[in-house]
Parts: structure tokens; sequence; C-alpha cells
């Protein structure tokens, strides 16, 4: 409306309104800045560990994996490998694995693969088993394979094809899978 | 008028509504709280409030009406609770010169010092009206009340403000 005077309040509100306040914007517009986006994953039990982990694609988990393998939970991914919480099992199971790979390739170059598969192989039996209540194979002082004196060492997973097995049961009495490396292993001729 | 956009208690439509309404509705409260800081706090309280109730959202009023008259409770009780701090400030101040709020720096000039001198409902019809266009039936959506009441509010402020900032002030 425009007064006698000829001022239009209208156009000076209009005006004014969208001059000072039509380019603002706040600082957080992205939804998971939002307060409620925070409450929302409060409600369903999932705080920062796990929204980095949702928003975290497979490769950098993989790469996490890795990285815990390498500074020392390796034990971690060698008992989801092999079934088992004992040490001993897991030396015992790759050993087991890397004499099979030798057995049906009569060599030991690019076993690697082969390892991994019968290591998983194995550590599914041994999960099978221990949860039928066979805890034996858990046990230290059990009797194992004729391949195994019941000390190994070794990874169950994580070599490329083509690296070495590195896993012989010949080092020293040393139940840790973070410790020094196993005695490299024989090589053919 | 049925709303068949979003889905009351989706996460994934409320994160649409919030991305669709989040800059109007921050707006309008800077111009109701006079601080853009004060504004991206009430703006994320009346999500936060609207989050908590999206599931009992009612499909008849429309989404972004329904979020809008949330955030203008909120920015009314804002200024309520601001009021009430002020009058503890001014006790305390008697005697002492006025140190200016850095804060409102930003947001100074005469006009939007009016609108907030406005009783805060009439102040927000001005926002609804001036700032994004909205008429008077979808206003009275958004404010939860009768057009003709409306239409009273906006006649009121504009009578004040004309009295304030026209030629004829004085």
């Amino acid at each position: 409306m425009i007064s006698k005077n000829g001022f239009d309040l209208d156009a000076q509100l209009e005006q004014q309104l969208h001059r000072q306040l039509g380019t603002l914007s706040g600082p957080s517009p992205q939804v998971f800045q939002s307060a409620y986006h925070a409450a929302f994953l409060k409600a369903s039990g999932r705080g920062l560990v796990s929204s980095l982990v949702f928003a975290a694609s497979s490769r950098a988990v993989a790469g996490l994996a890795v990285a815990a393998f390498a500074v020392g939970g390796g034990s971690l991914v060698a008992a989801a490998a092999t079934g088992s919480s004992n040490p001993v099992v897991w030396g015992r199971t790759v050993t087991t694995a890397v004499q099979t790979c030798k057995d049906a390739r009569n060599r030991t170059h690019g076993i690697g693969e082969c390892v991994s598969r019968v290591a998983q192989q194995q550590g599914a039996e041994e999960r099978a088993a221990h949860s039928h209540g066979n805890s034996e194979q858990d046990h230290p002082t059990a009797p194992s394979s004729s391949t195994s004196n019941g000390h190994g060492h070794g990874r169950a997973n994580g070599r490329s094809p083509g690296s070495s097995p590195g896993a012989t049961p010949s080092g020293p009495e040393n139940n840790h899978l973070t410790g020094p490396p196993a005695t490299p292993p024989d090589q053919p001729k | 008028m049925p709303d068949p956009d979003y889905e009351p208690g989706s996460k994934e439509d409320f994160d649409r509504l919030y991305q669709s309404t989040y800059e109007r509705i921050f707006r309008s409260l800077v111009a109701l709280t006079g601080s853009p800081a004060a504004a991206e706090d009430c703006t994320q309280e009346a999500f936060l409030k609207a989050f908590k109730d999206w599931k009992h959202w009612n499909r008849t009023a429309p989404a972004e009406a329904w979020v809008y008259r949330i955030a203008i409770n909120t920015a009314l009780s804002h200024r309520r609770r601001e009021r009430l701090r002020e009058v503890g400030e001014l006790v305390r101040r008697l005697g002492r010169p006025h140190q200016p709020d850095p804060t409102e720096a930003e947001i100074a000039p005469d006009l939007l010092r009016e609108i907030r001198r406005l009783p805060p409902k009439q102040a927000a019809a001005i926002v609804l009206r001036h700032l994004h266009g909205y008429n008077n039936r979808e206003m009275a959506a958004i404010l939860g009340i009768p057009e003709s009441t409306v239409a009273t509010r906006l006649a009121d402020a504009k009578k004040t403000l004309r009295a304030r900032l026209g030629p004829d002030r004085g």
C-alpha cells in the first residue's frame, strides 16, 4: 500500500527483506550435520564409530583390516580364519595347508593362494568341530597332525600369490603370531 | 490437501524435507530472532522437534507448513527467553554504558530491527508474506490460525511499521 507521501511499505519490506536475508544461508544445511540426524544415530545405537564404518567403502574396511593385521591385530584375523583362539591351532592349520599344497603341486612357488584357500577350509572344519563340542583341537597339548609339532607359526591368510609361505613349524617355541618372523622356509634347489 | 511426497516416519523423506526447507526456514528465523547464530540454533531445534514427531505427522497438512509452524513456534519461544534474559541483563547493567553485542552487528538495519520489535506473531506474518510470498491461506496453514486472523495480524503489523519507518514518523 502506498501512503499519501509515496511511501510504499510493501515494496520496502520485500526489497529489504530479500536484500538482507535472501542470500543468507545457514552454516550446516547438510543432513549429516543436523541435530536431528545426530539424535537419530544416537537413538538407533549407532555412534560416531558406526557412522564412520557405514560411510567407509568396503575397500577402506579391507584396508583397515590389513593395517590392523600389520600392527599386531593379526590374531583376530587368524582366529577368524581358523575358528580357534589358540595360536597353536593357527600355526598347525597353516602348516597343514602348506604341506597339502606342496604335495598337490609338487612345488613351493605360487602356492600362496592355495595355502590361503586350504587354511580357510580347515578353519571352517575347525569351527564346525568346535561347535560340536570338540574342544580337543584347541588344546595346545592335544594330538596334532603328522606335519605339526604343536608350536607352529604363521599367518592363515593375507599372503599374495607367489609369496613365500613363511609358515613352517620349525621356529622357536613361541606362540605369538606377531612375534619375530618365522624361520624362512626350505627352498627347493 | 494430502502431501503424497512424504511418508510419515520415513527418515529418507524427512531428510528431503530438511534439505528443501532448511534455507527458507533459516532466513525466516533470522528475521524473527535478529541473529544468524540464534536462527541456526532455532532451526536445528525445530527440525529436531519435527523429527521426533515425524511419524505422527498428519498427511492432510503440507509437510512444509507443518515444519514451518514448529520452526516459528521455536523462534517465538526463543524470543520470549531472550526477553527474559534481556531484562536480567538490563538489571545487571544499570548504571553502566551499553556494550553492543557483536553478534547483532551482522543484522542491524532499521527494518529488521523494527520487525523484531513487533509482537512476535505479527513479525512472523510479515516474514512469511514479504520474504517468502505466502498467501493468507498458506500462512493460515503454517501458523495454524484462521485466514481472518492472518489478515488482522498483517494489517496491525504494517500499521506499526508504517508509523515507525514511514516518512511521517517522528
